[in-house]
């Protein structure tokens, strides 16, 4: 081991380390909820309507259904799916949501089981801006960053506007370019 | 929309002739002026078949079942005129490849700036992707049949990370490509000579001394060692996974016939008394199971012949192998994490086995990734030097092991083992009524194996340097240095807020170290102490 490669052990209060609250989380963009709900319903009609069809060509179906006593149930059954249709994006949109720190990047999501993935700046790969088509009649995009954790510790923030994914994407390459320049001095180490 | 697409092509080949003109005159290579103005650059027409080609992998990759649904659905349903309506599906989804295609190389745009790569794509969804020279590992040249011709090459931008996202350029003239390596190796190159200038000046570090060590024994393996290895590692249980696969195969081949006319025969032989049946199962499978043993250690003999473990350098080689002589150099740097595994048996042999953990971003090339970087057989005072030769001052095996909640073994039989014995129950009723009650005891014959690996967790850390222990009956430790963490997640299920608990998952290059249900309070000191240490520590990580 060369003398550079020594692991500093500094001294440090337990109080000076920078806690990370998790109270100040900025929330997506309202247009996102929206977007959830248009999901849900299009799936819903998607299946509702696979399902008419089918019914439909296998001629008397309806009036089976209609005669078996059971078309009160459907009809609840759809109406609890459309009034989850509303509320269930809602949780999700208000679940998620990220904060930008001076060195770090947190994004919190899940309603029930609540997570919340911090990725320091100076571990992130690469950075990408990815806009579906559904998302860009929102007007919204995801921002992605990749590190080299694999898979699951690469970084997905949804329901961004255009502007502010943009705006954190300068910040973190701005970081990621500065820091780049000081971790170089190490490591470029001789044995390497 | 054809002819506005020949257009397009024209333009662009006439614009790549343009290119690759003024790369081909004299001192052509450095001249990338074209790629680092603000104008977005496009592949080669020629790229379409490289997206057509990529679209058709990517396709087959993300389930060729799925992908087969559609004409198989097609088959079943539609009556007489099936064949007709396949052609159309063929004929459609062909279309739909091309016209893809064309629209990839379309939407497909990139250029430099100033020491990044930018680049624009996708069609439904639009994707710009920034990446930084720095980040870039290597940039690889590939050539695929298509391109020869035409001097064109696909440039592949490897990054760091993940995988699943490689950067590819598809339909790059060769000069270009050419000139895009020697940018990017340049201005790599010259910014490591100023850091290296840096370090000189700084540290003060004499260049003699960090020239030449000499060569320094770690460890050798005499065979005894390796037959120790070869009872006490897992992989019997790899080889009766085997067997078992290959035994299943064969059910109504020539040895099957065997083991069927002798069990006849004992039982014959014995009046079919049930204990000499039950005491010929139990020899039956002790006799495999120390057939798998000798296997076992036959393997670990052949590969791990006269082991050996030296360290120059700032690298660890090892040399080993009886048929192939082996030789591995592993820089210390790259190293992300050791995992201490003592599995039941060698915990009663005082042995470990301890693979080093390496980057496990993969390349298609590189197929020496899955040879795992393994020290087999080791005792106490090897691991403890080696924790010191790698994290200096590192106090943790000192520190004592905190355990995780004991809600964990409450979750594990409640909502993991329960549904699934309630379900079985479910479907049980009706073909055998009472007897269905059966699966329902499933949780209490789990609890116990619950709370064995209750039990074996725990996790430990000096501020530093991070111990997280695991298992069932045997144990497995992993170690890893908090400056080379990737990223930190914290999970909190309802049950968990209201017993101020957490999941912790800790992401390394490579792998992830998950700590279930340890305690809210030290779950946030671990994270805030991790990306205290990444931020501020200037240790490289790779």
């Amino acid at each position: 081991m060369t003398d550079a490669d020594v692991f500093t052990n500094e001294q440090l209060q337990s109080s000076e380390i920078p806690h990370a609250n998790d109270f100040t989380f900025e929330a997506l963009e309202k247009r996102y909820c929206t977007l959830l709900r248009i999901i849900w319903f299009g799936v819903y009609v998607l299946i509702l309507g696979v399902n008419g069809a089918i019914r439909y060509l296998n001629d008397n179906a309806f009036d089976e259904i209609a005669s078996s006593g059971y078309l009160p149930l459907l009809f609840a059954i759809a109406a609890v799916i459309a009034v989850a249709g509303i509320v269930v994006p809602y949780l999700v949109w208000r679940s998620r949501g990220f904060q930008l720190r001076a060195h770090d990047i947190h994004y919190k999501h899940g309603a029930l089981w609540r997570h919340v993935t911090y990725l320091p700046f100076c571990r992130i790969q690469h950075v990408e801006i990815e806009s579906g088509p559904l998302e860009r009649l929102c007007k919204l995009s995801t921002l992605k960053f990749y590190s080299a954790g694999g898979g699951s510790a690469d970084m997905k923030i949804p329901g961004l506007g255009f502007a502010t994914a943009a705006k954190i994407r300068t910040v973190v390459m701005s970081y990621v370019s500065d820091s780049a320049d000081d971790t170089r001095d190490i490591q470029e180490q001789p044995h390497d | 929309m054809t002819a506005l697409t020949t257009l397009a092509i024209y333009k662009n080949s006439h614009m790549i002739k343009k290119l690759a003109t003024v790369l081909s005159a004299p001192a052509p290579l450095m001249d990338l002026s074209s790629v680092q103005s603000d104008k977005w650059q496009r592949l080669s027409p020629l790229s379409i078949i490289y997206f057509v080609i990529k679209n058709v992998v990517d396709t087959v990759k993300g389930g060729i079942q799925t992908f087969a649904i559609a004409p198989a659905a097609i088959l079943a349903t539609t009556g007489e005129n099936r064949w007709l309506f396949f052609a159309l599906f063929a004929l459609g989804s062909s279309l739909a490849l091309i016209i893809g295609s064309i629209l990839s190389y379309i939407n497909f745009k990139f250029r430099i700036e100033g020491n990044k790569f930018l680049i624009r794509s996708g069609v439904f969804k639009r994707k710009r992707l920034t990446l930084n020279f720095d980040r870039i590992q290597n940039i690889a040249f590939r050539e695929p049949i298509y391109f020869r011709p035409f001097n064109l090459i696909i440039l592949a931008l490897e990054s760091a990370g993940s995988s699943a996202e490689e950067v590819s350029l598809g339909g790059v003239p060769r000069i270009l490509g050419q000139a895009i390596r020697k940018h990017v190796l340049e201005y790599k190159e010259s910014d490591q000579h100023v850091a290296e200038e840096k370090i000189n000046t700084s540290s003060n570090v004499d260049p003699e001394i960090k020239t030449t060590h000499a060569e320094e024994e770690l460890l050798q393996h005499p065979i005894s060692e390796l037959v120790r290895y070869g009872i006490s590692n897992n992989n019997i249980w790899v080889f009766a996974g085997l067997l078992a696969a290959f035994l299943s195969q064969i059910d109504d081949w020539w040895l099957m016939d065997i083991v069927v006319d002798t069990a006849d025969n004992v039982s014959a032989a014995a009046g079919a008394g049930l204990l000499i049946i039950a005491l010929f199962i139990v020899a039956s499978i002790f006799l495999i199971l120390a057939a798998l043993m000798i296997a076992s250690v036959l393997g670990a003999v052949i590969v791990n012949y006269n082991y050996r473990l030296t360290y120059a350098d700032g690298r660890f080689h090892r040399t080993r192998g009886l048929l192939e002589r082996q030789e591995t150099s592993l820089p210390e740097v790259k190293i992300q994490n050791i995992i201490i595994a003592q599995p039941l048996i060698a915990k009663l042999l005082r042995r470990s086995h301890i693979t080093v953990g390496q980057i496990g971003f993969k390349s298609k090339k590189d197929n020496n990734r899955s040879k795992k970087f393994i020290i087999p057989s080791v005792q106490t005072n090897f691991i403890n030097s080696l924790t010191q030769r790698l994290y200096v001052d590192t106090t943790i095996h000192q520190t004592i092991l905190s355990n995780i909640s004991k809600k964990f073994i409450v979750r594990h039989t409640l909502f993991s083992v329960m549904p699934i014995a309630l379900i079985v129950a479910g479907f049980w009723v009706y073909p055998l009524g009472w007897l269905a009650v059966i699966p329902l005891l499933a949780p209490a014959f789990a609890a116990p194996l619950i709370t064995l690996r209750w039990k074996r967790y725990g996790y430990a850390t000096d501020d530093h340097v991070g111990l997280v222990q695991s298992g069932f009956f045997g144990l497995q430790k992993t170690i890893f240095p908090f400056h080379k963490v990737q990223s930190v997640r914290m999970t909190r299920t309802p049950g968990q807020l209201r017993h101020g608990l957490a999941t912790l998952e800790i992401m390394l290059a490579g792998k992830t170290v998950t700590i279930p249900y340890m305690a809210h309070e030290d779950a946030t000191h671990w994270r805030d102490r991790i990306l205290y240490v990444v931020e501020t520590s200037k240790e490289p990580w790779m």
